[in-house]
C-alpha cells in the first residue's frame, strides 16, 4: 500500500498563506469572445497617483489581457479623468473609476493590487497601507523618501505576505550585458565605481499660487509640512525639493546606483562611510564599502567599472557567452510583467522592497552627506549613522498630522 | 595766569591718566559668540519671514547652513547656543514663517536647551506653528520632549489634537509613553484609537504589548486591524528577542476567524517564521 506524503503543519500553513495572499479577483466586463482571458484570471488593477509616470505605467498594463485595471485615483482631477478615459478605451468599458484619495480605492475588496505613482513622500504611507489592505504593490522609484521609510515598507510587505515591485526598469534595460559582465568577473573584481546623476535636493522657495478648482492640495501635499500650492509640484517638478524628494540623487540615482549596486553584487548589503567632496583632496562623493569597493557620485557619463581586469565605460561593449546566476526578471513584459507574473506565483519581484530600499538608501546617504558636508560612518546591518547623532536625525522624518509611518 | 595753566594741565593730565585702562578695555573687548549670533540672527530674522516665499531662501538656508556646519562632532557647545539663542525667537512676535523655519531648524538640531520654549508653541493660536512645534519634539532626543508630548496630551481634548500627540510619542517610541497611549485605547474618536495603538506598536515592550492584548479583544470591528497590526509588531519584536512562545502565542490569536483576513494572513506569516519556514 503506498505509503501517503507526510504533510507537515508546515505544510499546511505555507498552503493557507498563499491561498489567503493569493487575488481574489471579481469578474469585470469581457473583452471579447475569442481572445478573452477568463474574469477569474484578470488581476484587478488600481493606479495611485495617475500623473505622469504613473499614468503611463497604469495605462500600459490596461492593454493586458490579464489585468483588469478598475481605477485610477489622483488629487488632481485632470490627471485622473485623463486616465480614466483612456483606460476606458483600451478596455472597452467604461468600468475604470476615477477617485481622489488613496483611501476610497485601498477600501476596495475588489482591487488585488496598485500601482503607485504619486511624488516621493507619498510612496511609504501609500505602500504600507495597501499592504494592510491586502493589496500587492508596484511602487515608482525612488520608492522611499527616508531611510527609514524603506525599513518600515520591507516590514510591513513581510508581514502581510505581499508582493512588492519597485519600478526601476533601468537596472536590467538599460546596460544590455554588462550586468553579466560585471557580476560574472569578466572585468576581475570591481575596485571602483563612477555613477553620474543629478545631485542632493534642497528647500522649496516656489511662490504661492492660487488653487486650481479641485485639486486636493491638502493631500498632496499629506505628509509633508505644509506649504502654499505652485503649479509645478503637481506637473512631476517636486524631485529638486527635500520635504518630497531626494534630488537627482534619488531620481536618477535610484536608477543608477541601483545598476551599478546590482552589477557589482552589493546590492543587499551598503556602504560603511560616505565622504563628501572637501574642495581639497576629495573631490566627488565617495562610498566606501568594507571590502575596500569605491563607488563615486559623478564621472562623465551613466556608470563606468573599473576592475582588478578591465574597465567598462559608456559606448563600451564587450562580448559575454558565461552563464552568470544572478537575478533577473520573471515572466515576460519587463518590469511591468515581473510584477504581474510575481503577482499570480507569490514569488519576489526583481526589484523586491528590500532591495528598493538598499538601492535607495546609498542615495539617501550621499544626500545626507552632502547636507552635512561632513564624513559619515554608516552601518549596513543595523542601518545607522555611527557616532553622528545629527545624522542619525535624518534617517526619518516627523510626518504631517494627521499622517504617521506604521 | 601761568600758575593757573598748569593747574588745568595737570588736572587735565590726572583726569586722561584715570581714564586711559577703562577705555583701553573697552577697545579689546569682543562679543561672545553669543553675541555674535544673536545679532546675526536679529538680521536675518525679517527675511525669513518675509511675505513674498522666494525671498525667505537666503536668510533661512543662511541658518540652516550654519546649524548643519555646528552639527558634527566637535562643536556641541556652539550647537546648543545657537538652538538656545533660536529658541528666544519662537514667540509671536516673531513673524509665522520664521517660527515654523526656526522650529523646523531645531527639529533636527535641538536639543534640551529650546524645549520649554518649543513646547510653549503647542498651545499657539497658529495651527501651523502648533504642528510644526509637535513634529519638532517629536525629533528631539531630550527626555524632557517626551514629558512635554505627554503633559499636551493629558490637556487635550479634541480627538486630531490627541491623534497627532499619540503619533508625536510613536515617533519617539519612548517607553515612558506606554501608560497615556494605553489610555487611549478606549477613546470615542477611532483615529486616536487607532494612533495609540500604532505608537504602542512602535515601543512594543512587555506593557505596550499587554495594553495591546487587551485591546484587541474590546475594539469594535473598524478598529481591529489597526489594532491587530501594532499587536503584531509586538509579536515580531518578541520573536526577534528568540522568544518564540510567547511570539507564537499572539500569532495564533491573530490568527483566528474573527480578525479581518490580512490580519490573519500576517498571523500565518509570523507562525511561518516560527516555525522555521520561509
Amino acid at each position: 500500500m503506498m505509503k501517503r506524503p507526510k504533510v507537515t503543519r508546515r505544510d499546511m500553513l505555507k498552503t493557507a498563506a498563499a491561498t489567503v495572499a493569493a487575488p481574489l479577483v471579481v469578474p469585470g466586463a469581457a473583452l471579447g469572445a475569442d481572445d478573452a482571458t477568463p474574469p477569474s484570471e484578470r488581476i484587478t488593477m488600481a493606479g495611485i497617483g495617475v500623473g505622469g509616470r504613473g499614468g503611463g505605467n497604469i495605462r500600459s498594463v490596461a492593454g493586458r489581457k490579464d489585468v483588469q485595471v478598475v481605477a485610477v485615483c489622483d488629487v488632481v482631477p485632470e490627471h485622473r479623468d485623463r486616465n480614466k478615459a483612456e483606460i476606458d478605451g483600451r478596455q472597452g468599458n467604461k468600468d475604470c473609476a476615477s477617485i481622489n484619495d488613496f483611501r476610497d480605492v485601498l477600501a476596495r475588496d475588489d482591487i488585488d493590487a496598485v500601482m503607485i505613482g504619486t511624488p516621493d513622500h507619498w510612496h511609504a504611507l501609500i505602500t504600507i497601507a495597501a499592504c494592510k489592505a491586502g493589496k500587492d504593490v508596484f511602487s515608482e522609484k525612488p520608492e522611499t523618501l527616508t531611510i527609514g521609510e524603506g525599513r518600515a515598507m520591507v516590514n510591513a510587505v513581510r508581514r502581510y505576505g505581499r508582493v512588492f515591485a519597485g519600478g526601476s526598469q533601468r537596472v536590467l534595460g538599460d546596460y544590455g550585458n554588462w550586468p553579466k559582465l560585471v557580476r560574472g568577473g569578466a572585468l576581475g573584481e570591481i575596485r571602483e565605481a563612477f555613477v553620474s546623476c543629478g545631485g542632493p535636493s534642497g528647500d522649496c522657495y516656489l511662490p504661492e499660487e492660487p488653487t486650481p478648482p479641485g485639486v486636493d492640495w491638502d493631500l498632496w501635499i499629506g505628509p509633508a509640512p505644509y506649504r502654499p500650492f505652485h503649479s509645478q509640484l503637481i506637473r512631476g517638478g517636486f524631485r529638486p525639493f527635500r520635504d518630497y524628494s531626494g534630488g537627482g540623487m534619488t531620481d536618477w540615482g535610484a536608477h543608477r546606483f541601483g545598476a551599478a549596486t546590482f552589477a557589482i553584487g552589493v546590492h543587499k548589503t551598503g556602504p560603511v562611510e560616505i565622504i563628501p567632496p572637501d574642495g581639497k583632496d576629495v573631490k566627488l562623493l565617495t562610498y566606501v564599502y568594507a571590502n575596500g569597493l569605491r563607488i563615486y557620485h559623478g564621472g562623465t557619463n551613466n556608470i563606468t567599472y573599473i576592475g582588478t581586469q578591465g574597465e567598462l565605460t559608456p559606448g563600451k561593449k564587450l562580448p559575454f557567452t558565461g552563464e552568470v546566476d544572478m537575478e533577473g526578471y520573471k515572466g515576460s513584459g519587463g518590469i511591468l510583467g515581473d510584477y504581474i507574473h510575481c503577482i499570480r506565483s507569490r514569488e519576489r519581484a526583481f526589484r523586491d522592497i528590500e532591495i528598493a530600499h538598499r538601492a535607495c538608501t546609498v542615495c539617501h546617504l550621499g544626500n545626507i552627506a552632502y547636507w552635512l558636508k561632513r564624513p559619515l560612518r554608516w552601518d549596513p546591518e543595523k542601518e545607522v549613522f555611527i557616532g553622528d547623532d545629527e545624522a542619525n536625525r535624518w534617517l526619518d522624518r516627523p510626518k504631517r498630522e494627521p499622517w504617521t509611518l506604521s | 595766569m601761568m600758575r593757573s595753566l598748569i593747574v588745568s594741565c595737570v588736572v587735565l593730565l590726572a583726569l586722561s591718566l584715570a581714564v586711559a585702562p577703562a577705555l583701553a578695555q573697552e577697545e579689546a573687548k569682543e562679543p561672545t559668540f553669543e553675541e555674535q549670533f544673536t545679532a546675526q540672527l536679529e538680521e536675518w530674522l525679517p527675511g525669513m519671514g518675509a511675505e513674498k516665499i522666494p525671498e525667505r531662501g537666503g536668510p533661512q538656508q543662511a541658518l540652516q547652513n550654519l546649524v548643519f556646519s555646528l552639527g558634527g562632532p566637535g562643536h556641541e557647545e556652539e550647537l546648543k547656543i545657537v538652538c538656545a539663542v533660536v529658541a528666544t525667537k519662537l514667540g509671536p512676535e516673531t513673524a509665522q514663517p520664521a517660527r515654523i523655519w526656526l522650529l523646523r531648524v531645531l527639529e533636527f538640531n535641538g536639543g534640551p536647551e529650546c524645549v520649554e520654549a518649543v513646547a510653549k508653541c503647542l498651545d499657539d493660536r497658529d495651527a501651523q506653528v502648533r504642528e510644526a512645534a509637535r513634529r519638532c519634539l517629536a525629533n528631539n532626543p531630550a527626555p524632557e520632549a517626551n514629558q512635554k508630548l505627554l503633559d499636551t496630551l493629558g490637556k487635550a481634548r479634541d480627538g486630531r489634537a490627541k491623534a497627532a500627540l499619540a503619533n508625536a510619542l510613536g515617533y519617539r517610541a519612548d517607553a515612558k509613553s506606554v501608560s497615556a497611549l494605553a489610555g487611549l485605547l478606549g477613546d470615542r474618536d477611532e483615529a486616536v484609537v487607532a494612533a495609540a495603538a500604532n505608537a504602542l506598536g512602535k515601543i512594543a515592550d512587555d506593557a505596550a504589548t499587554r495594553a495591546l492584548a487587551g485591546a484587541v479583544k474590546k475594539v469594535p470591528d473598524k478598529l481591529k486591524a489597526p489594532v491587530a497590526d501594532a499587536y503584531l509588531r509586538c509579536a515580531d519584536k518578541l520573536l526577534s528577542e528568540n522568544k518564540r512562545n510567547e511570539a507564537k502565542a499572539i500569532y495564533q490569536q491573530m490568527a483566528g476567524a474573527d480578525m479581518p483576513k490580512a490580519t490573519r494572513l500576517a498571523a500565518m506569516q509570523g507562525m511561518l517564521k516560527v516555525t522555521g519556514g520561509k
